[in-house]
Formats: C-alpha cells, structure tokens, sequence
C-alpha cells in the first residue's frame, strides 16, 4: 500500500490544483461581476439624476438597471459553460498547456478535430455544471423580479431558440478557431495571435458590453458590429434567454449564425486545402 | 552594494538578449496588450459615453476624468510590470517543479535573484498605454496643475509600484510554503482592477479593503480624486497623502522583506 502513497498524493495535488484554479476562477469573475454591477449602478444613478425619473426607469440603449444586471450575469455564466472558461484553462497551464497549443496551432486531423469537438462540447462536464447554474439564476432573477415572464409559450419558445444558438455557437466558436489555427500555420508566433484573437472575439461578442453600446455619439456602430459573427457568440443567444428579443429577431439571429457558420467552413476548407498542400511539398 | 547593482544589470542583459531573440513573439505579445487595452478602454467609453457624466459622492466625473484615471492606474502596474514578473512564475510552477532549487545554490539573495532573472518589457505595454490615455484625456480635462499635485502623482506612481511589488513577494512567498499559491496572488492582483473605476461608486466595505488592506486605493484612486475634486478629506492634501504613501511602502516593503524570509526559511528546513 505505502508504495501508492506518491502517487495518489500527486493525483491528489493535481486534482487539488485543478479545484484551486476553479475556484480561484469563480472568484475572479464574481469580482468582475461585483465591479462590473457597481459601476452600472453608478451610471444608471447617474442618468436617473439626470433625467429626474426613478433609476428602475432609466433605459439606456435599450437596457434598463435590471436588465442590464441579468444580461451581464447570463453572458459570464454562458461564456464559462459554452467556451471551457479559456482563462481558467490558462490559469491551469501546467495542465492544459500542450493541449491547446496543438488544437491552435496544427490543423491536421479535420475530421478528428470535429469530432472532438462535438463530443466535448455537447457532453462535456460544463454542460453538468452549466444548467444547474442557468436554472438557479434564472429562478433567483425572477424571483426577485429583475426577469419578467410574460408568456409561457414565448418563454418556451426563446428556450428552445437559446438552445438552438447555444450550439450554433460552439460550431461557430470552433470555425472561427480553425480558422485562426490555419493562420497561425502560417506565422510563426500562435500565442500572440490566440491571445489576440481571444481578446477580439470576447469584446465584439457583447461578453463586456452589450453591443447596442457600440456608438461614437453619432456615429452608431451597433448596426454593423450586430451583424459580424461574433455576435452570435455571446450577445445574441442571452438576448433571447432573458427574453429581450422578439420572435422575428430570434430566427433573423439563428440566420445569422448559420449563414456565418457557412461562411467560415467554405474558406476554412478552402485554406485548409492550400495549407494541407503546403506541408507535403515542405515534408515531401 | 554596488557589486549588487552591477550584478542586475549584467543578469536582465542577458534576459533582454534572450526576448530580442524572440523579437517578433515579444512585438506581437505587445501588440497584443495594447489591442486588449484599447478593448477594455473603447467598453468603458461606450459605457460611460451613455450619460453626460459619472455622478459619485457629488463628485462628477467626465468622460475624461476617467480615462485620466484608467491612464493612470496602469502606471504603477507597468513600472511593477517591468520589474517583478518573474515572482509569477514562483507562485505558479517554479516551487512546485523544483526549478528555483539551482536559485538556492547561487551565492546571492533569492529575492535578488528573482529580480534580476527577468526584465519584462511587456510592462512598457502598460507604461505607453497608460501614459497615452493621460496625455490624451489630460488635455480635455481643466486641471490646475502646481507642484505638490504633480509631486504627489509622482511619488504615488514610484511607491505605488512598490507597493504592489511587495504585496507580489509576500504572495508569492506563500508558495514556499503551500508549493502553488499563484491563484491567490491573481485574485489578490486583480483587486488594482477595481481602482480603473471611482471607488466612490463601490460600497464602504469594498472601499475600505481597497483603502486599508490592499491599499490600491491609497495610491490610485486617492490621488486622483484629489487633483480633479480637491482633497479627499480636508487633512488630506497631496503632501500628506504622498508621506501616507511613502510611509505604507515602506511598511509594506518591510512586510515582504521578513514574510519572505520567513517562507524561504520554511522551505530550506523542509528540505524537499
């Protein structure tokens, strides 16, 4: 038995490990949230003053106090579940590191690579995590108040259409990966480039801003950034969730991600191709 | 001493010819930062550009007021940045692996040694940013500069540096003792995220801990607050609150010196 000690106390390290750097996540990010709340307080204060109505009046690009809230709530939680967390990862790179260098950098095996995904993102332990969440925050929100259920058929319906787009944006999330990965084939340093493109994606997919905010005082943003595929990543499926997007604009956002998912798979063949061509003329 | 100086500059010579090599990873690693600076500073924007002004404790502060504030939180990070990066890699993995073992066999002071293996440039990341946020939200904003305000902002940027170097060792320092302690100087380091924002709008107990625990409040918000608002409290003009300053880096200084001998001691009797 005393020979197996060494090896379950390094099991058990690693597990404690992976357990720190969870909780240690959590933390951050409730910090973020806390920060993030106080600060759209303050702004909502500010322009109730301002305007001299009541703060739970105030509406500001389309968000009220609590809308706003539950959005930012909804998108960190939908962020973690959808995507594994990238920056919990990174906090555990002892760990993690050789994976995900080789996903970013080598597109070799297509097929394999889609697989994986599917299987992960679909059974993933995330997705145990990620529905008790859901439903308890959901319940707390409603429960006090800050989400209104208006209609029961709507509320199924904008389920079922947030299911839909959740998956829709796993796809997307992995095209826009693989088309990254076929990038970095071709320059030399893939972390600065991930680091990059991680940093691009969260802010156009309304993860730190809803996107309606994009304006320049007259210069209104919103419009086009609304329709570049990162917006299905995040924005648009914590819109439907938390009901605050109509029938038609739910399907118009399922349209969305398709035709983009389209998009990125043509020309990640299409480059695949070239790169896959490149690598036997270099190997030979 | 000055053996001890030459000693520095010869170690992080070799760790910059050692980036250089890597020339185009560092670039794009800064680039890089400041394109997720300039995210993180377009959000406030957008956000803050909603309402004609941020309204805390009768402080009202412009759109300008507080990218001079976003500006200049990043200054004692980046100056902390360029210098302490390597103690990240203590907390994380170096006790853990072993790796900072051949570091106990140099005739030379740990904590030195961990100074001088790394000079980060990535910090300058924070230096430009900071400093092109100040000088561009500067000019939009009226600020009646004299002496003791410009005194006081440079002593809260050099000892503010200080501080958050210190609280770094004695966080780091924690792994000599529970062989990983990374996480806990992450969350501890992401709290000077709270001062990019008027601490007026967070509540008491919140300001409290920024004020008298990690004390980013002190070094950031404080001195700000008092160049655009006038003095925080009436005793509090800038030539107090720099001695404040100074005094608490030095405590804190102090604090990081004997809490990391103190784990360094730990850690040599355990003898792994």
């Amino acid at each position: 038995m005393k020979k197996y000690k060494p090896f379950f106390r390094a099991g058990m390290i690693n597990f404690l490990a992976y357990r720190f750097s969870l909780l240690t996540w959590l933390i951050v990010t409730a910090l973020q949230v806390v920060c993030t709340v106080f600060l759209w307080l303050a702004v909502f204060k500010t322009s109730a003053e301002y305007q001299h109505i009541d703060i739970n009046e105030v509406v500001i690009n389309g968000f009220t106090l609590k809308s706003v809230i539950v959005y930012f709530v909804f998108s960190n939680i939908f962020s973690f579940i959808t995507f594994g967390s990238d920056t919990m990862w990174n906090i555990n790179e002892d760990i993690r590191e050789g994976k995900i260098a080789v996903n970013i950098i080598k597109p070799i095996s297509y097929r394999i690579r889609l697989l994986f995904t599917a299987l992960g993102t679909s059974f993933g332990p995330t997705l145990i995590f990620g529905v008790p969440l859901y439903i308890i925050a959901y319940t707390v929100f409603v429960l006090t108040k800050m989400l209104i259920i208006t209609n029961i058929w709507m509320f199924l319906f904008n389920i079922l259409i947030f299911i839909i787009l959740t998956v829709l944006a796993m796809i997307l999330s992995d095209s826009i990966q693989f088309f990254f990965g076929v990038l970095c084939f071709y320059t030399s340093s893939a972390w600065g480039l991930s680091m990059l493109k991680n940093t691009i994606t969260n802010f156009l997919s309304g993860s730190l801003l809803p996107l309606s905010f994009f304006k320049f005082g007259h210069f209104d943003l919103s419009k086009i950034v609304q329709y570049l595929p990162f917006a299905g990543l995040v924005q648009n499926p914590i819109l439907v969730l938390i009901n605050q997007s109509t029938i038609n604009q739910s399907i118009h956002y399922v349209g969305l991600s398709l035709a983009w998912i389209i998009i990125f798979e043509i020309i990640n063949k299409l480059s695949f191709m070239r790169a896959s061509k490149a690598i036997t003329v270099q190997g030979g | 001493m000055g053996h001890y100086i030459k000693l520095y500059f010869l170690c992080i010579k070799r760790s910059i010819i050692a980036k250089l090599e890597y020339k185009k990873d560092t670039l794009i690693a800064l680039f890089s930062f400041v394109i997720a600076n300039l995210c993180s500073i377009l959000s406030i924007y957008f956000l803050v550009n909603s309402i004609p002004a941020l309204s805390e404790n009768g402080n009202n502060w412009s759109i300008y007021q507080i990218g001079f504030l976003y500006g200049f939180s990043m200054i004692p990070v980046g100056i902390d940045h360029l210098f302490s990066d390597e103690f990240w890699l203590v907390a994380y993995r170096r006790v853990r692996n072993g790796t900072l073992d051949p570091v106990f066999l140099r005739p030379a002071p740990i904590m030195f040694q961990i100074f001088a293996e790394t000079f980060q440039p990535e910090g300058f990341g924070e230096l430009i940013v900071g400093t092109a946020m100040l000088i561009l939200c500067g000019f939009n904003t009226s600020i009646n500069w004299s002496f003791p305000l410009i005194f006081m902002l440079i002593v809260a940027s050099i000892f503010g540096a200080i501080i958050i170097t210190s609280l770094k060792i004695i966080f780091s320092g924690l792994a000599f003792v529970f062989k990983t302690s990374g996480p806990l100087l992450q969350v501890v380091y992401n709290f000077i995220s709270y001062t990019k924002y008027p601490i007026g709008i967070y509540p008491y107990f919140l300001r409290a801990m920024l004020i008298f625990i990690f004390p980013f409040g002190i070094i950031i918000s404080y001195p700000i607050q008092t160049l655009f608002f006038g003095n925080v409290y009436s005793w509090l003009n800038p030539w107090t609150l720099s001695l404040i300053i100074v005094v608490v880096a030095i405590l804190f200084f102090f604090i990081a010196i004997v809490s990391w001998s103190l784990c360094v001691k730990k850690y040599e009797s355990t003898g792994s």
